[in-house]
């Protein structure tokens, strides 16, 4: 229960802050050079459509007042029509969001599934040719942005090898499963469509790896120095002492503690994932929200950034709450302080 | 060997301006055995050299560069999409310009985009930093930590590019765009290590003694936050770089026919995989880039690690 | 009137480095101690000077690298622990010698219950008798053993972390862990050295009475000289990484040889960590550069010529008394 009010606590300050990235994001679109109300309406239009639209606007009131009005429709989920699509952004946002959290969700479990693995072979076999391949590969990773692992994979994986379809989704000649939880994989599954998935799967093969390259090598990195860290301990000699056998001890009285720092760094990482995808949705033809807000910023179309970016905010909010739990389920020691009411 | 929080002070009979005289030497000696540590380490020495060199070629660009026109609005169809050859080393671009000679042109406005954006980004953060950790559990330390709260709940490459998309797109706007979301990472930084240090003996002996707050911020605490800021300035400025290149490369940064290394991969990028050369030397510029930052980065972060340990 | 049934535990001439940055630590330096079955033998000597790491050694625990074990013999009943297969040492760990670790904090993991920790010793040692034991058998043997340290409600303290006890407890579950297998020797590192004075003195109390009255064999480090009179038989006196001098506890206090043993006795009631407060000026040696022949020799109040040049072996010099000291080389007399 006292679990329960570190959530509460937890989410009350995610409110807060999210309130806080309204205000910037406000001002962000407030500094642009220009009337958004010409803007919206079109070089050519009239000046009284224009006026007319500022005063629907509430332009012509003083700055606070515009914002109270802005934060009022946000809160009912209206965040106005977006310049390009020309539909509201709140229905352009539910159209891209599952595409991107699909992308999101694939590239977080190659990233701990291939990091923390990679992570522990190092560790396990330190110093034999597995860690430094491993260790290698963990540099490249770390200094080549995404999007330029995006382009090499294009080239080696799309074009030379011809493993994997570069562009889009699903097949052109597949059609989409219907929409249950708008993750396509998922939809197709769901619905029996084996063939479906499998195409699906294809397709986010690349540029979920793509994203998940700098997280797998960061994961790696903190899972063998925590492990080679702790293996130094004092309780894991303590167990050794005490004729504990040795697979006991790697694979949980080692690795529970040490899968901890790694967690918690992932977690960031996958926030820092959804960011990238901006650029990696863009090369890649994926149609989410990520491709959405790039292109609503390529076009200044205000309304479609404030809302992707307050999403974005949203999304990075839920996600440290989540990792704060999975921490506090494996650390006894940071949930029973959370229980105390620190 | 300890030293307890306030008798030695009165057990000290130095002056405060001898103690000021081997805190400075005993700072000297630091450097040059740090200096040491650091070129032992073949790795860390590597990643210098590797920086060095890049900052020599792209400081001079024009004389180093086989063709410096082709850094500006220069075409030659005739030469366009020449693959490497000896008079083209990596190859000519989509219309006819030096990759080679862009490629050191852009790493200008690259190691720029670093150098500007942490110079306007550490002041700042760090100021806050200070003053936020000094008077830990005031208003202070709550405004200033609740709005660095805020910058930090959305990924700096989100903010960034958004805050670029509303201004002209150009170098120094990118700049600004990146500078503003930066900040707050150097304010958490030192924040932490303010509320640790304020409670440390020698400042508690500043402010027994009187001294003024601006004299703890800057003379006590810190220059005991310099080790971990340069650590963290150097691994920095790689993504500083990173992101930079991501601005450009969506069009929000360096605009044609400026070179950047951004615009370079991104232009490329359409003319995989038949004109691989476009795009993959740029890409393997900001690799060389960012990699050799990196090995520095590492080599000083274990240059001052070992110290504490 | 020393047994002559072959030793139980056996250390010959253990030498172990640790790399550190830009060098070796010459940590021990021929370290020779013999332990019969049913002898509780003190191991003394000041903080740092090779006790944790001898111990460490005997049970394979020693983190290596840095560690590295340069020569030597660890024999349990005759054979060779440094050369035993992962199978068999796995017999010798926890049913044939177990050890108390120094930090009770450290030596927990922090993120398992006590309970996780206590069965899995418990079934890991019963699986090497090749016995299978039910979860519920398991935890029913944790609860004895947490009974047997005196442990009020052992119930909910297998299910507790770490964090969730007091030194005191951490301690006391430490010491249960220890003899839920049942050991021959035990090998107690200091305990209670990081609780207070009363909850020390219950611990020790505690510590005694546990093996009178199982009739262990018992290595106890410590540098409390009190604790040694009280608990054990004899003293093995520790300096720099060697074995300076050993005898029953008695003869030890009576009648010290070593100059190192006699400034330690001079010292009672307590040394502290770091140097000492009296007896002996200076402090232990640096590892990195420790003096040549006898590590003892800047601090020693009789140093000889040969003290510098030459190591002194230890040999015996009176009955079941070993000194490793030019003082009483040869044929020279013991005097008193």
């Amino acid at each position: 229960m006292s679990m329960l009010r570190f959530l509460i606590q937890r989410a009350l300050y995610s409110v807060f802050v999210l309130l806080g990235l309204s205000i910037v994001i406000f001002v962000i679109a407030r500094i642009m050079p220009g009337d958004p109300a010409r803007m919206a309406v079109g070089a050519r239009a009239p000046q009284w459509v224009v006026d007319r639209l500022r005063e629907q606007m509430h332009l012509d009131q003083p700055i606070a007042i515009q914002y109270y009005y802005w934060l009022r429709d946000a809160v009912r989920g209206d965040f106005g029509l977006s310049l390009i699509t020309q539909r509201p952004v709140t229905y352009d946002i539910k159209e891209t969001l599952p595409a991107s959290l699909e992308l999101a969700l694939y590239a977080a479990l190659i990233a701990a599934v291939f990091g923390i693995g990679m992570g522990i072979l190092s560790a396990r076999y330190k110093d034999s040719w597995i860690d430094n391949l491993s260790r290698l590969f963990s540099y490249a990773g770390i200094v080549t942005p995404s999007y330029i692992f995006a382009i090499l994979f294009i080239l080696l994986f799309g074009f030379a090898l011809k493993w994997f379809p570069i562009i889009g989704r699903v097949s052109e000649n597949v059609p989409l499963p219907p929409k249950i939880t708008g993750l396509v994989t998922v939809d197709a599954l769901i619905q029996g469509q084996f063939s479906t998935f499998v195409d699906a799967l294809w397709h986010i093969v690349l540029p979920s790896l793509s994203l998940a390259m700098g997280s797998i090598a960061q994961a790696a990195r903190i899972t063998r120095s925590s492990m080679a860290d702790n293996l130094t301990k004092d309780y894991i000699a303590n167990m050794r002492a005490l004729g504990v056998s040795e697979r006991a001890i790697m694979s949980r009285f080692l690795l529970k503690p040490s899968l901890i720092p790694t967690i918690s760094i992932l977690g960031l990482d996958i926030a820092a994932i959804l960011s990238v995808a901006f650029i990696v949705e863009s090369i890649f033809n994926w149609p989410g929200m990520a491709r959405y807000g790039m292109n609503a910023m390529l076009y200044k179309d205000l309304n479609a950034i404030s809302a992707v970016i307050l999403v974005f905010g949203a999304a990075f909010a839920i996600m440290n709450i989540l990792v704060d739990l999975i921490v506090a389920y494996l650390d006894p020691r940071i949930r029973l302080r959370a229980a105390k009411g620190e | 060997m300890q030293v307890s929080t306030s008798s030695s002070l009165h057990r000290s009979s130095l002056s405060l301006e001898q103690i000021k005289q081997l805190q400075r030497a005993s700072r000297r000696e630091e450097i040059g055995r740090n200096w040491y540590k650091f070129s032992r380490n073949p790795i860390s020495v590597m990643g210098l050299l590797v920086v060095v060199t890049v900052i020599l070629l792209a400081a001079f660009a024009p004389y180093v560069a086989p063709y410096p026109a082709h850094a500006g609005p220069f075409t030659d169809f005739a030469n366009a999409k020449k693959p490497p050859s000896a008079t083209y080393w990596l190859g000519t671009d989509q219309i006819g310009r030096d990759i080679f000679s862009r490629i050191l042109f852009g790493m200008r406005s690259s190691l720029l985009m670093g150098v500007v954006v942490l110079s306007l980004v550490v002041p700042p953060g760090v100021l806050l930093g200070l003053l936020a950790g000094y008077y830990h559990n005031t208003w202070i330390d709550t405004l200033i930590m609740r709005v660095t709260d805020i910058f930090l709940a959305v990924p700096p490459l989100v903010l960034a590019l958004a805050v670029a998309s509303v201004l002209k797109p150009n170098l120094w706007n990118s700049m600004m765009a990146v500078s503003l979301m930066w900040w707050p990472w150097y304010t958490r930084l030192v924040y932490g290590l303010a509320t640790a240090l304020r409670n440390e003996y020698f400042v508690i002996a500043a402010e027994v003694t009187g001294a003024s707050t601006a004299h703890i911020l800057f003379r006590e605490i810190f220059p005991n936050t310099i080790s971990p800021i340069l650590t963290k300035m150097s691994i920095d400025i790689a993504w500083v770089i990173i992101i930079g290149s991501m601005l450009s490369f969506v069009g929000l940064g360096v605009q044609p026919p400026e070179p950047s290394l951004g615009t370079m991969i991104a232009d490329g990028a359409k003319y995989l995989p038949d004109q691989w050369w476009i795009a993959v030397f740029p890409a393997l510029a900001i690799v060389v880039i960012v990699l050799g930052f990196n090995l520095l980065g590492d080599g000083i972060r274990d240059m001052f690690a070992s110290e504490e340990a | 009137m020393s047994d002559v049934t072959t030793p139980l535990l056996e250390i010959r001439d253990l030498s172990v480095n640790f790399a550190v940055y830009g060098g070796e630590l010459r940590v021990l330096d021929g370290v020779n101690l013999r332990m019969f079955p049913g002898e509780r033998i003190g191991l003394v000597g000041e903080t740092g000077c090779g006790k944790t790491t001898t111990m460490k050694a005997v049970l394979r625990v020693l983190p290596m690298p840095p560690g590295r074990i340069l020569r030597g013999e660890i024999l349990f009943k005759g054979r060779d622990i440094l050369k035993m297969r992962d199978s068999d040492l796995r017999l010798v760990r926890g049913q044939g010698i177990s050890m108390i670790f120094q930090d009770p904090t450290a030596a927990l993991n922090p993120v398992f219950t006590i309970g996780e920790q206590m069965q899995a010793v418990i079934q890991s040692n019963a699986q090497d008798n090749n016995l299978s034991l039910t979860r519920q058998r398991s935890w029913e043997l944790a609860l004895t053993a947490l009974k047997d340290v005196a442990l009020a409600d052992p119930e909910r303290l297998l299910k507790s972390y770490p964090i969730q006890l007091s030194g005191g407890m951490r301690q006391r579950v430490c010491i249960a862990m220890a003899l839920s297998t049942n050991p021959e020797i035990l090998i107690a590192d200091e305990p209670g050295t990081s609780l207070d004075v009363t909850i020390q003195d219950q611990i020790l109390r505690l510590l005694r009475d546990l093996v009178e009255s199982r009739n262990m064999s018992v290595i106890l480090i410590t540098h409390t000289l009190g604790v040694v009179r009280e608990l054990t038989n004899r003293v093995y006196v520790m300096y720099a990484g060697s074995i300076v001098e050993t005898a029953k506890t008695k003869k030890i206090f009576s009648q010290p040889l070593h100059p190192y043993t006699q400034g330690l006795i001079a010292t009672v009631p307590r040394l502290t960590g770091g140097g000492i407060a009296s007896g002996i000026p200076g402090r232990i040696p640096d590892y990195r550069n420790p003096p040549t022949g006898c590590r003892f020799h800047p601090r020693c109040p009789h140093v000889m010529e040969i003290c510098k040049r030459e190591k002194p072996p230890l040999t015996e010099i009176d009955q079941d008394h070993s000194v490793a000291c030019f003082l009483y080389s040869s044929n020279q007399k013991v005097e008193q």
